[in-house]
C-alpha cells in the first residue's frame, strides 16, 4: 500500500483559496448538510470523501450554485461571495467536471468547450481562436485527439479529458472533479491522474470527489471526510492512512443493521460460464446456490449492472452460457427470462421500476397479471387481496392498495417493487442496489425479505456499492473489476477496507493482468465507420435512384429539366429549411406547410390588390414569423410538446386559410405582375430566381445556425438538453428563436409558392408539403457528416425529393401514386435514421 | 420553507424550482376547478348555442347529431387507445376513407354485407398493423410512420378509385345496396343501428383498456415504457396492438360513414381527423385526471359533433369549424398543462 510522496505536498503557508464555513442545507424531510466546513489551500488537490448519502454531492452543488445554502458562509480568496446560480459560480472561477460529464454528441470538442461562453468576432463565432484555445488546453492535459473530433466519437476517458480541457479554457481558480474515474478503467484512470497532476502544476486548485480511496492517497494533499451530512474531520494525507479515512467514513457499528442469513446452501440455481457483454463483462464465471446470497462488489463501470441486466435479458450477452435451474437464460428480453425464473429489482427505481401514478395494487400485479387473470380478464378481487397480503407482509406503510406509489417514501416504493417479484416467485432474484436512497427502517425490512427468499429455497445475486451491506449480508462476495471477477470472498473473510481496495483494482497481480487486457481491447470507435457507411449508403442510393430514373426517362437528366426540377423543388426546400430549424432545437413543427399555404393565399390576394413585391415579401415573412412566435410561446410558456402545439396550429391555420380564400382560387395574371411572378418563375441567365432565393436563404440560415452563438446553442439544446443546461444555456429562449425562424422561412416559402403557381388554390396541400419537407429534413440528416439536421443537407435532399417526383412522372408513372412515393420516401428516410436504436416509437402526446 | 409534518409525500426529493408544500390544498382545489372547468365550458357553449338557436337541443336535432357522431366516436375511441399508450395515428382518416371506398365497391359488385364489413375492418387492421410494425418494432416515431402510411394509402385509394371517382350507392338498385345501407339507416327497437354500433365499440374498448391484462399493460406503457419492459411487459406487442386497434376502428368507421351517406368519395373522411384529435384531447381535459381515456373520448366526440352541428345552425361554415377545433386543442392543452403542474 502506497502513501503520498512528500514531494507533492503543498506547503501549508499557501493560505486558503476557498473557505466554506458552517454550511447547512435542509431539504423537506431531512438535513442534507449540517455545519460543514471546507478549507481548501491554494494550488492543492483537496479530496472530499464519504459514503453514499454523506452529503458530498450536495456540498458540490452548493459550491457550483445549483443549490443555495440555508446557512453558512463561503469565502473566495478571503472575500465573502454569494453563489446564487451556476453562472455566478463560473464568473467566480469555479468550474466543475461531472462524472459522465454531458457533452453534446454531434458537436466537436471546440464547440463543446465554448458552449455558452463562445468567443465572437464581428458577431460570428471566432472558431479559429476557440479552436486554438481548445488545442492548447488539450495539450496541457496531454490529450491525443484533435479539437475537431466530434464528442460522439470520443471514448469515455477521452470525454472526461475533453470536459476537463473545456473547464481549463475558462482559466478557473478552482476545478471541481466529481467522481471523474467512476466510469474509467484502471489504465484510463492512470492517464487521468497524469492529467490532474499537470492541471495542478498549471496552478489550478482542485477539489476532488471520489469513492476510490486508493487514488486519493496518491493524488490529494488533504481530505475532508463527510458522514451523514456532517464533517467528521480533515486529514492531511501525509500523516494519515487509508484506514483512518475508512474509520472516519463508516464511524459506527453497523452489525445490528444486518440480519444474518442462516440458510444452508443447496443445489446450484444459477450457473454462468464465460459470460461476455461487449466490453463491459469479459468472461465471468459464477454460480449461485439455493439458499445462498452472492454479492457482487464493483465500482460504477465495473460491469456488474450489465451482468445483471444481461442475465435478466434486458441487455444482450455477446458470449457464454447461463442457466437457471437447468434452463438457459440471458438475452432475448426480460419476459422470457422472467418466465424461466429470473427476477430483477433494477438499479434506478424511479426510471426503471415504479409507475408513480399507478396504484400500489397495479404496481404489484404488473408482472403477475397472467396468474391473476382469466382469459385476459383481470380478476380485480384476487388482485386486490394478493396486493393487500403482500403490502402487509412487507410492512409497507400506505393508506391501502389504492394509493398511488408516487406518494410513498423511497423505501416503501422499493418494497413495492420487491413485492411485485415476491408475488410472482422466482428461482433467482437479482437485486441491483436494492437499498439506494432507502431509509434505515426500510433497509432492515428489505434485508429480512432477502433472507426469507433464500430461506424459501431461492438464490439471490446482489449488487451493491455499499460494501458493508455485501460483507454483512452475503454468503460469498465476488469482487468485479473491469468486467472480470478478480476475487471471491466468503462471509467474514474480508473487511471493508480490503473489499474497497480490491474493487478499486488494487489487487496487484490481477490489476496488472487486467491493465494488459484493457490495452488489448479493440478500439472504441467502430461507430464512426458504421456511421459513415450509413451515410454513403444513403447517398449512393439517392444517386442510384436518380440514375435509374434517368435511364427510364432520358429527358430527366437534361440540363434544362434539371434546372426545372430545382425550380419546382424550391418551395419544398424552403419549407424543409424552416422545419430544420425546429428539428435542430429538438422540436417538431407540423404547421410549416399550413403556414406557407396561408401566406400563399394572403399574398395572392394582396398582390392582386396591388401590393408591391418588396412589401409582399415582408408581409409574408412577418405573418410566418407571427405564427412561429405563437408556436414558440405555446411550447415554451405552456410547456406543450411542440408536436401537439403545432398540430393544433396546423388545423387552426387550415381554418384561417379557408376563411381568407373563401374556398376560391386566386389567380395572379401576368398583366402588371411580372415582377412578382418572376420570383417563382423567372430566370437570371439560366438560373431560376427561386433557386437563387433558396441558395440565399440556405446561406443565411447556415450562418445563423452554424456560425453564431445562437445557432450553436440551438443545436446544443436539441442534441443534449442536459449539456446545454449545465452550461447555463436557456432552452426556452432558443426554442422560441427556433420556432420564430421556422415560421419566418415558412412564410417566405408561401410568397414564393404564390408566385410559382401564379396565385393560390383553395385545395389544401398543407400535409403534402409537410411530408415532403419532413422527408427532406430526415434525408438531409442522414447525408450530413455529423448526422444532425443540417440546412444544406436538407436543401439538397429537398431537391432530391422533388426531383424523384418530377422524374417518376417523366417515366410515365401515373401521378396518382406520387403521394405514395412521398410517404414511402419519408418512412424510408426516417427508418435509416432510427433503425439502429430500435426504440419504441412513442411520442409525447401531451 | 418549513418542514411539513403532515405532508403525505415527504420523500427526500431535492427541491424543484417551485416545491412549496404549503400550497398543496389550494392546488387541489384549483385542480378540481380546472378539471370541471372543461366540462362547464362545454356546457356553456351548448347553452349559448341553444339560446341562439332554440331548435338545437330538440329531440329531432339531437337524434341526428348522435347518429352523425357515431362515426366520430368509433374513430376517436380507436385513436384514444393508441394515444393512451403515447402513440398516435395520423392515418385513421385515410384508412377509413380507403376501407369505405373498397366496401362501397364490393357492395356495388354484389358482395355479401358481412364479408364487406369484415374486409373493411381487415383493411384497417392491416394499415394499423403496418404502423405498428414501423413504430413498435422498428422504432419510427409514430407521427412519421402514420403520416407516411397515410400518404401511401392515399395513393392506393387514388389508383383504386381511378383518380377519385366516387362510388354512388344511393343511385344503385336497392336490391344490391339494401342490406348495406341498412347499417346507416336501420333501427333496432327504435334505436339507430349506427348508435348501437358506436356504443358497443365504446364499451368493448373501455373494457379492453380498463379491465384486461392488455389494457393494464397499455397503462404501464403510457407511464414508463422502460419500467414496463423490465417488469416483463411485452412492450412491443402491446404498443403494436394499439395501432392495430386504431386501424381496425378506422376501417369500421369507414363502412359506417359510407353506409350512412350512400356515397364513397375519396377524401370525404379527411375532416374527421381533426375532429377525432379534438375529441381525444377535449375528453382528456374533461376527465378527472388529464389522461387519455376511452370513456371521456366519447364525451369529447359527442361534444365535437354537437358543436359542429351548432355552428351549422348558426350559419358558420367549415373555416370556423377548423379554426375552432384547432383553438380547442390548444386551449385544452393549455388547461392540461396548468393542471399537471
Amino acid at each position: 500500500m502506497q502513501t503520498a510522496t512528500q514531494g507533492e505536498l503543498a506547503p501549508p503557508d499557501h493560505g486558503p483559496v476557498l473557505e466554506a464555513t458552517g454550511i447547512r442545507k435542509v431539504f423537506p424531510g431531512h438535513v442534507a448538510l449540517d455545519d460543514v466546513d471546507l478549507l481548501v489551500a491554494r494550488g492543492e488537490v483537496h479530496a472530499i470523501v464519504g459514503q453514499n448519502g454523506a452529503g458530498k454531492s450536495t456540498l458540490v452543488k452548493i459550491l457550483t450554485g445549483v443549490y443555495t445554502l440555508d446557512a453558512g458562509e463561503i469565502r473566495l480568496d478571503g472575500k465573502p461571495v454569494a453563489i446564487g446560480s451556476p453562472n455566478d459560480a463560473r464568473a467566480l472561477g469555479i468550474e466543475i467536471v461531472h462524472q459522465d460529464h454531458p457533452l453534446v454528441p454531434q458537436l466537436d470538442v471546440t464547440r463543446n468547450a465554448f458552449l455558452g461562453r463562445e468567443r465572437l468576432r464581428g458577431g460570428v463565432l471566432d472558431l479559429s481562436r476557440m479552436r486554438a484555445e481548445t488545442a492548447e488546453a488539450l495539450k496541457t492535459i496531454g490529450a491525443r485527439f484533435s479539437p475537431d473530433t466530434l464528442a460522439r466519437d470520443l471514448t469515455v476517458a477521452e470525454r472526461m479529458q475533453a470536459a476537463i480541457a473545456a473547464a481549463l479554457t475558462q482559466q478557473p481558480k478552482i476545478l471541481i472533479l466529481d467522481e471523474p474515474t467512476a466510469s474509467l478503467s484502471m489504465t484510463e484512470a492512470e492517464k487521468l491522474f497524469e492529467v490532474i497532476r499537470s492541471v495542478k502544476a498549471a496552478g489550478v486548485t482542485i477539489v476532488y470527489i471520489s469513492h476510490r480511496l486508493g487514488e486519493i492517497t496518491s493524488l490529494a494533499t488533504h481530505v475532508t471526510v463527510l458522514r451523514d451530512g456532517r464533517r467528521v474531520g480533515m486529514l492531511s494525507m501525509a500523516e494519515s492512512s487509508r484506514q483512518d479515512m475508512i474509520r472516519m467514513m463508516v464511524g459506527r457499528d453497523l452489525s445490528q443493521l444486518y440480519p444474518r442469513n442462516h440458510t444452508p446452501a443447496g443445489d446450484v440455481v444459477l450457473d454462468v460460464k464465460d459470460w461476455h457483454v461487449g466490453d463491459h463483462v469479459r468472461g465471468v464465471d459464477l454460480t449461485v446456490r439455493r439458499g445462498e446470497i452472492v454479492g457482487l462488489a464493483g465500482l460504477v463501470g465495473s460491469g456488474c449492472s450489465e451482468l445483471a441486466l444481461s442475465i435478466f435479458g434486458a441487455d444482450k450477452p455477446t458470449g457464454g452460457t447461463a442457466t437457471v435451474a437447468g434452463q438457459a437464460v440471458g438475452g432475448h428480453g426480460p419476459r422470457r427470462n422472467m418466465r424461466r425464473g429470473v427476477a430483477l429489482v433494477p438499479e434506478d427505481r424511479r426510471s426503471e421500476a415504479v409507475f408513480e401514478t399507478l396504484t400500489l395494487r397495479e404496481n404489484i400485479s404488473l408482472s403477475n397479471l397472467g396468474a391473476w387473470s382469466t382469459g385476459g380478464w383481470v380478476r380485480r378481487g384476487r388482485e386486490r387481496r394478493e396486493a393487500a397480503r403482500l403490502l402487509d407482509q412487507l410492512h409497507v406503510s400506505a393508506t391501502g392498495t389504492e394509493q398511488q406509489v408516487g406518494e410513498l417514501s423511497g423505501g416503501n416504493q422499493q418494497k413495492v417493487v420487491i413485492g411485485r417479484w415476491l408475488a410472482r416467485g422466482a428461482e433467482l432474484y437479482i437485486f441491483d442496489e436494492p437499498t439506494a436512497g432507502v431509509d434505515v427502517g426500510s433497509k432492515v425490512e428489505i434485508y429480512r425479505q432477502i433472507n426469507d427468499l433464500v430461506a424459501g429455497g431461492a438464490g439471490v445475486l446482489m449488487i451493491s456499492s455499499d460494501f458493508d451491506e455485501l460483507r454483512e449480508l452475503c454468503d460469498r462476495v465476488l469482487v468485479v473489476v473491469e468486467g472480470k471477477v478478480t476475487r471471491e470472498v466468503a462471509y467474514g473473510e474480508a473487511d471493508l477496507a480490503q473489499l474497497t481496495y480490491w474493487a478499486a483494482g488494487g489487487d496487484d497481480a490481477q490489476a496488472k493482468a487486467d491493465a494488459a487486457d484493457a490495452r488489448a481491447l479493440p478500439g472504441h470507435r467502430p461507430l464512426l465507420s458504421r456511421m459513415t457507411s450509413a451515410r454513403s449508403v444513403t447517398i449512393s442510393a439517392m444517386i442510384l435512384i436518380l440514375l435509374v430514373i434517368g435511364v427510364m426517362a432520358p429527358n430527366f437528366l437534361q440540363p434544362g429539366n434539371l434546372l426545372d426540377v430545382l425550380k419546382q423543388g424550391s418551395v419544398t426546400s424552403l419549407i424543409a429549411i424552416a422545419l430544420t430549424s425546429a428539428l435542430a432545437v429538438g422540436g417538431f413543427d407540423l404547421s410549416v406547410g399550413a403556414t406557407s399555404q396561408l401566406v400563399a393565399n394572403v399574398t395572392a390576394g394582396a398582390v392582386i390588390g396591388g401590393m408591391a413585391v418588396p412589401s409582399s415579401l415582408v408581409v409574408g415573412v412577418l405573418i410566418g414569423a407571427a405564427v412561429g412566435l405563437v408556436n414558440g410561446v405555446t411550447i415554451v410558456l405552456l410547456r406543450v410538446p411542440s408536436f401537439v402545439a403545432t398540430l393544433g396550429m396546423l388545423f387552426l391555420l387550415m381554418g384561417v386559410t379557408l376563411q381568407v380564400n373563401g374556398g376560391l382560387t386566386r389567380t395572379v395574371d401576368v398583366n402588371g405582375h411580372v415582377a412578382f411572378l418572376s420570383l417563382g418563375q423567372g430566370y437570371i441567365g439560366p438560373v431560376p430566381v427561386a433557386l437563387v432565393i433558396v441558395a440565399l436563404v440556405s446561406l443565411v440560415m447556415w450562418i445563423l445556425l452554424k456560425r453564431t452563438s445562437w445557432g450553436l446553442r440551438l443545436y446544443a439544446v436539441g442534441g443534449s438538453p442536459q449539456a446545454a443546461a449545465i452550461r447555463g444555456v436557456s432552452a426556452r429562449r432558443l426554442t422560441l428563436l427556433a420556432f420564430l425562424l421556422s415560421g419566418a422561412v415558412a412564410g417566405l416559402a408561401g410568397v414564393i409558392q404564390a408566385s410559382y403557381s401564379s396565385g393560390s388554390t383553395a385545395s389544401d396541400s398543407s400535409l403534402g408539403v409537410l411530408v415532403a419537407a419532413l422527408s427532406a429534413a430526415f434525408l438531409g440528416s442522414t447525408i450530413s457528416a455529423s448526422r444532425e439536421f443540417d440546412v444544406v443537407g436538407t436543401a439538397i435532399a429537398a431537391m432530391f425529393v422533388s426531383g424523384v417526383a418530377n422524374g417518376l412522372i417523366l417515366t410515365g408513372l401515373s401521378n396518382l401514386v406520387l403521394p405514395g412515393v412521398q410517404g414511402a420516401i419519408l418512412v424510408a428516410a426516417v427508418l435509416v435514421a432510427v433503425i439502429r436504436e430500435r426504440r419504441l416509437g412513442q411520442v409525447a402526446v401531451f | 420553507m418549513s418542514v411539513q409534518a403532515t405532508a403525505p409525500s415527504a420523500p427526500a426529493r431535492p427541491p424543484g424550482p417551485s416545491s412549496s408544500a404549503g400550497s398543496d390544498r389550494a392546488g387541489t382545489i384549483v385542480r378540481h376547478l380546472l378539471s370541471s372547468s372543461t366540462l362547464i365550458g362545454m356546457l356553456a357553449v351548448l347553452v349559448v348555442i341553444q339560446f341562439l338557436r332554440p331548435a338545437f337541443l330538440s329531440w329531432g336535432n339531437l337524434n341526428g347529431v348522435l347518429i352523425q357522431s357515431s362515426v366520430l366516436v368509433v374513430l376517436a375511441v380507436g385513436l384514444a387507445v393508441v394515444m393512451s399508450m403515447r402513440g398516435l395515428d395520423l392515418s385513421i382518416a385515410q384508412t377509413a376513407d380507403l376501407a369505405g371506398y373498397v366496401a362501397a365497391t364490393m357492395v356495388l359488385s354484389g358482395g355479401n354485407v358481412l364479408v364487406v364489413i369484415i374486409v373493411a375492418v381487415l383493411i384497417g387492421l392491416a394499415a394499423g398493423g403496418i404502423n405498428g410494425v414501423l413504430s413498435a418494432y422498428l422504432g419510427v416515431p409514430a407521427i412519421v410512420s402514420t403520416l407516411g402510411l397515410s400518404f401511401i394509402l392515399q395513393a392506393v385509394e387514388l389508383v383504386v378509385s381511378d383518380n377519385g371517382k366516387p362510388q354512388q350507392l344511393f343511385s344503385a338498385p336497392s336490391e344490391v345496396t339494401g342490406n348495406f345501407l341498412l347499417i346507416g339507416e336501420g333501427l333496432v327497437n327504435g334505436i339507430p343501428l349506427l348508435i348501437i354500433i358506436a356504443a358497443v365499440i365504446a364499451v368493448v374498448l373501455w373494457v379492453v383498456t380498463r379491465r384486461t391484462v392488455m389494457g393494464r399493460y397499455g397503462e404501464a406503457l403510457e407511464m414508463n415504457a422502460n419500467a414496463a419492459y423490465l417488469a416483463g411487459v411485452p412492450v412491443r406487442r402491446v404498443y403494436w396492438s394499439g395501432f392495430a386497434i386504431s386501424g381496425a376502428m378506422a376501417g369500421l368507421a369507414g363502412v359506417m360513414l359510407v353506409s350512412r351517406s350512400g356515397i364513397a368519395a375519396p377524401g370525404a373522411v379527411q375532416p374527421y381527423l381533426l375532429d377525432a384529435f379534438t375529441a381525444v384531447y377535449l375528453g382528456a381535459m374533461a376527465s378527472p385526471r388529464p389522461v387519455v381515456r376511452v370513456s371521456w373520448t366519447v364525451v369529447g366526440a359527442v361534444f365535437v359533433s354537437l358543436l359542429a352541428n351548432g355552428l351549422t345552425l348558426l350559419g358558420l361554415g367549415a373555416p370556423y369549424r377548423y379554426g375552432l377545433n384547432g383553438l380547442l386543442i390548444l386551449l385544452a392543452l393549455a388547461l392540461g398543462v396548468t393542471r399537471r403542474r
